[in-house]
């Protein structure tokens, strides 16, 4: 079996910033935590947190995360916020395109976005990701994500089933997991630094070229109703604009696509 | 009046051939005017939204924000357009209850917006004496969350 290790991970990686320390885990709580904790004692961007296994990982709103040891990929990144002005949603949009076309290129499968952070692939959530900003002196932010990459079908809990895919499912091969790193870390640094140079719009363009939405009719839960409506694009704050069905505009920046038609 | 309610009255409005339009009911007042540039308050983060400017006037906000000043109290503010939450997760503890205690560093909530998660701390110290939103109610910029007796 492959390794998965700092060494293995470090040695081909072609980045500056993310990942120059990598902590590789058996097992810890969440790796947003240990981000967390690693962000006040380092004071440096760009460290690296993967483990096997998460005893508390978890996704939007404390939900927990399924995964499986030697599986899947789970991983936090500390980044800068301050350097990134205001637009910090677009962290979370530019690291589901960072990890879309980590996939794409690793095992040629056809990952897309699912707004605003979803990686799928075929309708199915193949990664998901969750961005955490602490009020602390050093203006920290951490990017978590998870991703599916060498679960069986059979893996999966039933209440995943028909929600839920893996790149091996997918592409019935194995993926290497230290490649697939990789290219995420990679993509995910070439992203940050478009937008700490302020070249956002090259996002909007990537981001909507993975989109599994863009022009379709979809339906948006939000809080306290459902809209409908055919996918206009996003703004330059990451918000998804939609056509409702009375033909007028409408910016959203919450609630959840229940279906989406994909490629 | 609801969110949507006034979502409502804003789509009648803009498919209408009118100027200019104000309803006053016993709890809230909403005037809509047609603009060029729109011009928005209480309703915020709207900037690529269609070209009317919305001005709501919810007095109950207004009768908090009095009750608040009379009382010597604080309001915590969002600092952004979100999803607001009292806890980390569906079954944890909520952050802060009535009656506890914060100072300036006690996180006090999460508002969401798009999958990030902005912890928000209290920036104040004393005893929350009331909570203004519910649970993953949306929030608008500036909306005050709780209000807080300084000690």
């Amino acid at each position: 079996m492959e390794e998965f290790s700092k060494d293995t991970i470090k040695s081909g990686l072609e980045t500056q910033i993310v990942g120059q320390k990598i902590y590789v885990y058996n097992k810890t709580a969440s790796t947003n935590d240990v981000a967390w904790s690693l962000a006040e004692k380092h004071n440096s961007e760009g460290v690296v947190v993967l483990t096997e296994g998460q005893t508390k990982g978890r996704g939007r709103l404390g939900r927990e995360w399924f995964s499986l040891p030697q599986k899947c990929v789970l991983g936090s990144i500390i980044l800068k916020s301050n350097m990134l002005s205001e637009k910090l949603n677009l962290l979370t949009i530019g690291t589901s395109v960072a990890v879309s076309k980590a996939i794409r290129n690793t095992t040629f499968l056809p990952a897309y976005i699912k707004w605003p952070n979803d990686v799928v692939i075929r309708g199915k959530k193949v990664c998901g990701i969750l961005t955490e900003k602490r009020k602390t002196k050093t203006g920290f932010i951490v990017v978590g994500f998870g991703i599916n990459v060498n679960l069986d079908a059979e893996d999966f809990p039933r209440d995943l089933c028909g929600k839920a895919t893996s790149l091996k499912i997918e592409c019935a091969k194995k993926t290497s997991r230290v490649e697939l790193v990789q290219k995420v870390l990679f993509e995910i640094e070439k992203m940050y630094l478009y937008l700490r140079k302020g070249e956002g719009s090259q996002l909007f363009d990537e981001w909507k070229e993975m989109s599994s939405i863009m022009g379709e009719q979809v339906r948006v839960i939000l809080p306290n109703e459902v809209a409908e409506g055919q996918a206009l694009g996003i703004d330059p704050d990451g918000a998804l604009i939609l056509r409702l069905d009375s033909g007028i505009s409408r910016r959203i920046t919450e609630g959840t696509i229940e279906y989406a038609y994909c490629n | 009046m609801n969110i949507k309610e006034l979502k409502e009255i804003i789509a009648i409005f803009q498919e209408a051939d009118i100027e200019e339009l104000e309803i006053e009911r016993e709890d809230s007042k909403i005037r809509l005017k047609r603009n060029a540039e729109p011009e928005v308050r209480h309703v915020a983060a709207q900037s690529h939204a269609p070209s009317v400017a919305v001005q709501t006037e919810a007095k109950k906000l207004d009768t908090d924000k009095e009750e608040a000043e009379k009382d010597g109290l604080i309001e915590i503010k969002t600092p952004m357009v979100g999803t607001f939450y009292k806890a980390p997760a569906p079954d944890a503890d909520q952050f802060v209850d009535i009656d506890e205690k914060v100072n300036e560093d006690t996180v006090v909530c999460i508002i969401e917006a798009m999958k990030l998660m902005n912890e928000i701390k209290a920036d104040v110290k004393g005893r929350v004496v009331k909570i203004l939103v519910d649970n993953g109610q949306p929030v608008e910029f500036g909306q005050a969350l709780f209000l807080v007796k300084p000690e």
